[in-house]
């Protein structure tokens, strides 16, 4: 066997290196010549047939993807394969009347706007259409979009695209709030009863001024950090049990960085984590813990990326979503999820009815399911570990077998957690995610040289090195583009300048400016920690 | 002067020309690939020269004056040290130092191209001119990075160099006791590195090819001139080799700084992410929707060096060059290695070359282990994820797409190719060079400026149709999918029919237009037959590439899941989804076993030979 395996991969070798002379010795071609046109050569056919297949395969391909992706009985979906019924959509009136079928008759698709991963958009599809709810509605499929927050706008802004939001964090949902319908429906009164109004302090039902509900939280999570036990050992480091303990010269004391953080403009999550940091902190000692944390870290691209390096041994801490944490503990039995004492703050993720919704009876069904303790059994799947924001469901037989995962709900809430605001952090979201990423990310490398140079001090001259620190941790000073003034990077710059970010042009400047004054500072930190 | 009579001469010789030449079937297979290059490949160019030269509303070099004067793209100076030894942990660190996204890209890309060639022409030499017991398993291994498996090789790299469980620190430092410190890469070496792996046998085959055309003779007059050894080889071999050499470098340089698999295995580090790749990658589209003008700048100036690069290297060795060559296949004779040579070959050689092909071997152990954390060793054998890809049918969704858009691609790399060979080959009119140039030219370009620049143009001209990438709800990715990947790997079916046609001569075709078959006729029933072989294997190789294509996929095909294809889902599941690294790796030893079958189809059903990467 390995020797046939072995002759092939030769006679492939040989034909690589000898392909340019073979090609060009004139004795083969014509022999090639002669050998092809002396039989009727079959070539062309094949030639041909070869082609027409390809073409032919891709084809039915296409179009039976397309089928499957696109059932003829919803016409949102058609829009999506040709633009000219996209036109005829915009006339909403014309296009609910034709399509919103009696629940009964038509099968539904549901349209679910998500960011949820893969893994929850699966268990859904599997638990839910098995279920006799989806049977009562003839729901037959469900269909996810995954989408990232800023673009949730251009979907909900067209009426009829989406029956369902779920999954996102409250921050995105309450951006949005005048595209939900109200869920204080008569047929959603027993679930809603279920579940409290707020948990550990933080809302779990999103009242309008009606009273109407908005939004209901779906499953709630808490905020922290998985470490790797292993790592930590390895490099002899302390488990940290605060934020501030990411942000410790031991950790500037290792080779390379093996702290973990994800960049705030990829990670809606770890852009949470950050505005707790600054809110429990305040926002210029926050940001100070931030540029030591950052000094630190590897920062990834996703969240899930920090969870994989965790997982994999490549960092000793990262910060992390609960239920990112539990799943690196079932993987990693080194790893551990640690809520930060007194830091954390316990999110609850929303689901949202969407106006405007095509098959609204089947989509008010499918959020209820979701709250009711079957559906919130999506979470106590092993790969997916969150926690329910439904308590019955624990009393379920499957809810007993994740005694685990009960006793973190209830070390959830029992962890004294900040007092978090949502709209504060809010008016300076985009300006902290940016300036982050100039400051934190692009500048990182200076940063992190200077922060090492920094710690060395730590022993032999203390003074100095609380004195550098202090000017390493200060709010960033630069040259504001538009006035020329120098200014500081506080709470009210950052929300004036919030919405301007959304000018390229401005933006690039912007980050520029911040870029380069990070760097200079860092390297004036650098420059007199190393003489003398 | 011209006299009149002459000048009518001219006239009248130029007529027939055009009659020979210009029936409706060759102005086709001369418009047809001229009119997709001006409108897929240039017009999207240069509609990015349109953001990146326009500051405020109007004309600027003010994007190119703030990346080529900020210290964060260019830094002559450096920042941090390129190594230290760490006493604490006992470890040698080695992450390169920062010297400006630019510099650093270019740093990063001279030194892998050095010592790829390096490698190379050593290689290039121990196979072309000794025998040895052993050399065909080497040359063997000397293939293996060749197998694409996009990301899952760097993560692995990334693996094997890990400094507390990796396989070479378990090997050197806590069992062999050969290294007196623990190995730490990471950050812009640990890219190098892994670049190196992956591009050297590019280097080495295009040397190799160049240095088994040297005429032996050649190097017997310089023998009998009295040089010897390295005299011989720095005088007499190396120069002759010089076209190999530089094609090969040109390539690795390029591939190199365009390369994003690397930086994105690696970007958790700062210095990874300094690299113009991955910040064009990163940042040209912010999260807001907005396209970035100084990343468009970036992306402008990243085009500039690789197209000056290629039309520098096209001058050197076109693609003609090789292929005016004709001579006899000359007696080459094979030295016998002694023992020095045969110690330098098994204890120099052999490590290098097995340790070149572990992310290869680990992508497979991978693809079939339970486990593989903080351990040297993957634990468990399972099929499981290779099930997962054919049984799940959100993930097979992926591998299928991909197939769908290669096979339609090929429709259009058939006709490109076959058009744009033919008339390069046998339409001799001015300018045909240029379409010659343009033809070959995306196997220079950074992918990655392509898929940008796709972006931009499908964003602006296609706006709020199934085409706009930014209309999140109805995108389609497919059509230009399928005109990127036809137009991003046609050279390789290109060079393939191009050699097929050049073999056929020209009198053949012109019999069968003398006794009154059209030129399609023609084409059909005399060339196609004739060059059969060559098509499939060309359109073969272009088919393997297509679905390992990484740069406009995950730029355009990210952007609907629903019609992702499979190289946007590998770097997805790479950064997400839960235990994801297998499944990755499955589908790379799925992407590999493919390449493998390819290889073998090309070589013993079309008995053709499946062409190496050469400008």
């Amino acid at each position: 066997m390995f020797n046939v395996l072995l002759k092939y991969l030769l006679v492939y070798l040989h034909d690589i290196i000898f392909s340019i002379k073979l090609i060009l010795v004139s004795k083969y071609f014509i022999y090639d010549v002669v050998m092809i046109r002396s039989g009727q050569s079959p070539t062309t056919k094949y030639l041909a047939i070869l082609v027409i297949a390809a073409l032919v395969i891709g084809i039915v391909v296409y179009l039976v993807t397309t089928q499957n992706q696109g059932p003829p009985t919803t016409p949102e979906e058609e829009g999506e394969t040709t633009p000219p019924p996209e036109e005829g959509g915009e006339t909403p009136e014309g296009g609910e009347e034709e399509t919103q079928p009696p629940p009964t008759t038509g099968e539904v698709t549901l349209i679910i706007l998500t960011r949820h991963d893969t893994t929850i958009q699966e268990k859904t599809k599997e638990l839910f259409l098995n279920s006799e709810v989806a049977k009562r509605y003839n729901i037959v499929d469900i269909k996810f979009r995954p989408a990232s927050g800023p673009l949730w706008e251009s979907y909900l802004s067209r009426p009829g695209q989406v029956d369902v939001a779920w999954g996102g964090g409250p921050t995105l949902f309450d951006s949005l709030l005048q595209y939900w319908d109200d869920l204080n429906l008569p047929e959603m009164q027993d679930v809603l009863s279920e579940i409290p109004d707020d948990i550990a302090g933080v809302p779990v039902k999103r009242f309008g001024s009606n009273n109407e509900i908005l939004w209901v939280g779906a499953a709630i999570s808490s905020f922290g950090f998985t470490v790797n036990h292993d790592v930590l050992n390895q490099y002899g480091l302390e488990k940290p049990i605060k934020w501030s303990d990411l942000a410790s010269p031991d950790f500037a004391e290792v080779p390379e960085p093996v702290v973990g953080i994800a960049d705030p403009l990829r990670s809606t999550s770890n852009t949470r984590i950050y505005e707790i940091i600054l809110q429990a902190y305040g926002w210029e000692k926050g940001w100070g813990v931030l540029t030591l944390i950052a000094a630190n870290a590897r920062i990834y691209d996703a969240s899930d990326a920090v969870r994989e390096a965790v997982i994999a041994g490549e960092i000793a801490v990262g910060s992390t979503i609960d239920f990112y944490g539990y799943v690196a503990m079932s993987l990693n039995p080194a790893t551990e999820y640690i809520i930060p004492q007194g830091e954390s703050i316990v999110n609850a993720d929303p689901i949202a009815l969407v106006k405007g919704s095509n098959n609204k009876d089947a989509a008010v069904a499918f959020i209820r399911w979701v709250l009711s303790e079957e559906g919130q059994k999506i979470w106590l799947d092993e790969r997916i570990n969150r926690m329910p924001v439904n308590p019955k469901v624990f009393d379920t037989p499957e809810g007993k077998q994740r005694s685990d995962l009960k006793q973190l709900y209830e070390m959830t809430l029992n962890n004294q957690g900040i007092i978090f605001d949502d709209e504060r952090a809010l008016k300076t979201e985009l300006a902290m995610q940016y300036f982050f990423r100039a400051t934190l990310i692009d500048a990182q490398a200076e940063l992190k040289q200077a922060w090492k140079a920094v710690v060395q001090l730590r022993d032999t001259n203390p003074d100095k090195y609380n004195q550098l620190v202090q000017m390493l941790t200060a709010l960033l000073e630069f040259t504001d583009p538009e006035t020329g003034q120098t200014v500081r990077f506080t709470e009210e710059y950052a929300m004036s300048i919030n919405e301007k970010l959304k000018d390229p042009e401005f933006l690039d400047t912007i980050m520029q400016v911040w870029r380069e004054a990070a760097v200079n500072k860092y390297l004036e930190v650098y420059n007199l920690a190393v003489s003398g | 002067m011209t006299t009149p009579k002459s000048f009518l001469d001219d006239i009248g010789e130029r007529i027939s020309r055009v009659r020979l030449y210009f029936d409706p079937i060759t102005l086709f297979f001369l418009f047809f690939p001229t009119s997709m290059f001006i409108l897929f490949l240039i017009t999207p160019l240069i509609g990015m020269l349109g953001i990146a030269f326009v500051y405020k509303g109007a004309p600027s070099l003010e994007w190119f004056i703030r990346i080529f004067t900020s210290e964060y793209y260019i830094n002559f100076f450096g920042r941090g040290v390129p190594w230290y030894y760490d006493e604490k942990f006992n470890m040698l660190v080695i992450t390169g130092s920062d010297y400006g996204v630019i510099l650093n890209s270019l740093i990063v890309a001279s030194i892998v191209t050095l010592a790829t060639t390096i490698w190379g022409i050593a290689l290039a030499l121990l196979f072309s001119k000794y025998d040895f017991r052993g050399k065909d398993f080497l040359r063997i291994l000397s293939m293996v990075p060749l197998l694409l498996s996009p990301f899952v090789n760097a993560l692995v790299i990334k693996k094997i160099f890990n400094p507390y469980n990796g396989f070479i620190n378990w090997l050197l430092y806590d069992t062999l006791r050969i290294l007196p410190f623990r190995l730490y890469i990471d950050g812009l070496a640990g890219i190098a590195l892994t670049q190196m792996i992956t591009y050297y046998p590019i280097v080495a085959l295009n040397i190799y090819s160049s240095m088994l055309n040297i005429d032996p003779s050649l190097e017997e007059q310089g023998v009998n001139l009295g040089a010897e050894g390295f005299t011989l080889l720095r005088r007499i071999t190396v120069p002759l080799s010089y076209p190999g050499i530089m094609s090969g470098a040109t390539l690795v340089f390029i591939f190199s700084l365009e390369d994003l698999t690397a930086p994105i295995v690696f970007h958790g580090h700062p210095l990874a992410k300094k690299l113009i790749s991955f910040q064009i990658y990163t940042r040209f589209i912010s999260e807001t929707g907005l396209r970035s003008p100084e990343i468009a700048a970036l992306a402008v100036f990243l085009l500039f060096i690789a197209l000056t690069f290629f039309v520098l290297i096209r001058n050197y060795v076109s693609l003609r060059s090789y292929a005016s060559v004709s001579r006899g296949r000359m007696m080459r004779k094979f030295e016998k290695l002694g023992l020095k040579g045969y110690i330098l070959v098994y204890f120099f050689f052999l490590p290098i070359l097995i340790l070149t092909s572990l992310p290869q071997i680990g992508v497979v152990l991978l693809a079939f282990s339970t486990r593989w954390v903080n351990t040297v060793f993957p634990e468990g054998f399972t099929l499981v994820n290779l099930i997962e890809i054919f049984s799940n049918p959100d993930v097979f969704k992926y591998l299928r797409n991909s197939i769908m858009y290669a096979s339609m691609a090929l429709v259009f790399i058939f006709i490109l190719a076959l058009s744009t060979a033919y008339v390069t080959n046998r339409v001799r009119i001015k300018g045909i060079a240029v379409l010659d140039l343009l033809s070959t030219s995306p196997i220079a370009l950074p992918g990655i400026v392509i898929a940008i620049s796709y972006f931009y143009f499908y964003a602006t001209v296609f706006r709020d149709t199934i085409l706009d990438p930014t209309n999140v709800l109805y995108f389609n990715p497919l059509p230009i999918l399928i005109i990127g990947y036809s137009i991003r790997r046609l050279p390789f079916a290109l060079r393939a029919i191009y050699a097929g046609i050049q073999q056929v001569h020209v009198n053949l075709e012109e019999a069968s237009l003398n006794i009154g078959a059209g030129r399609f006729l023609t084409v059909r029933k005399i060339l196609l037959p004739l060059i059969s072989p060559n098509v499939l294997s060309g359109l073969l190789i272009s088919f393997i590439y297509i679905v390992g294509e990484v740069s406009i996929s995950i730029i355009i095909g990210i952007l609907n899941m629903d019609y992702a294809p499979l190289t946007v889902y590998m770097r997805d599941v790479m950064l997400s989804a839960v235990g994801s690294q297998y499944i990755a790796a499955a589908l790379g030893f799925t992407l590999m076993s493919m390449q493998l079958l390819v290889i073998l189809i090309i070589t013993f059903v079309f008995k053709q030979r499946y062409a190496y990467i050469g400008i």
